[in-house]
């Protein structure tokens, strides 16, 4: 399921600090997480977000995530599918580039989206991964 | 405690870039042991760098960040030399701290 599906209704909701992050990243429910970090995003395009196509190992996905956009303070990765579908938030100090590699696990094939907070707003990116063989409970 | 992290901290062009392997074994909680029971979560959930004390990188994390976590990223400024230190506490409080110093970009690499 892709985030916009759920967004709009909670675009307004304010930016969250660091325990309600503790709090999405514990979230069962992608409404829940979308309750909880303020907002699904608005769609941009000036965020890149680089995921494999196919994932062989569910339990190892390599993902980047680029943001052009200013004032960038704080990316989430997001899997709607997974048990706890918020997998990281960093934040982003002013000096530091808006961009960060890692690897995450993915339960089953679904789009993997960036959420990134820039300039008090939330904005979004998604792609498509398709999973093998599922990484949460392997 | 767990084991050390292996982090390598370069600097080039105006910008340090840090990679991070951390040995943690980010159970997720669903995975079942042999025997049939569901062996504990257990995973990294806020992580920091800082260099010389500025905080150049925080997180915070949930169990589907991959065992053995990698991370990336860069920041303005730093000098070959600096030290990079990073923390990182679970969910069972656990904590383990490591540094490095910055390096020049030509001699570093780290092994995934």
């Amino acid at each position: 399921m892709t985030l916009g599906a759920v967004g709009p209704a909670w675009a307004l909701a304010p930016l969250p600090d660091a325990e309600r992050i503790d709090q999405a990243l514990a979230a069962t429910t992608l409404e829940q997480v979308i309750a909880l970090i303020g907002g699904a995003g608005t769609p941009s395009p000036d965020i890149e977000l680089s995921a494999p196509d196919l994932a062989e190992n569910g339990a190892v996905v390599p993902i980047g995530v680029k943001s052009r956009l200013p004032g960038t303070t704080r990316i989430f990765i997001v899997v709607s599918t997974n048990p706890n579908p918020l997998i990281a938030s960093f934040d982003i100090p002013e000096d530091t580039d808006p961009q960060v590699q890692t690897r995450i696990k993915m339960d089953k094939t679904d789009t993997v989206a960036a959420i990134v907070q820039a300039g008090g707003k939330l904005w979004r990116t998604e792609k498509l991964t398709r999973v093998t063989r599922g990484g949460c409970a392997g | 405690m767990g084991a050390p992290m292996r982090i390598v901290a370069t600097h080039e062009d105006g910008y340090t870039t840090v990679r991070l392997l951390v040995a943690h074994a980010m159970e997720t909680g669903l995975r079942r042991h042999p025997q049939g029971y569901f062996i504990a979560a257990h995973f990294i959930q806020r992580i920091t760098a800082t260099c010389n004390g500025r905080t150049v990188l925080s997180a915070q994390w949930g169990s589907a960040v991959s065992q053995n976590p990698y991370v990336s990223f860069r920041f303005k400024g730093g000098a070959v030399g600096d030290r990079i230190v990073v923390s990182w506490v679970d969910n069972r409080k656990d904590s383990r701290t490591d540094e490095a110093i910055v390096a020049p970009s030509d001699d570093a690499d780290v092994d995934e």
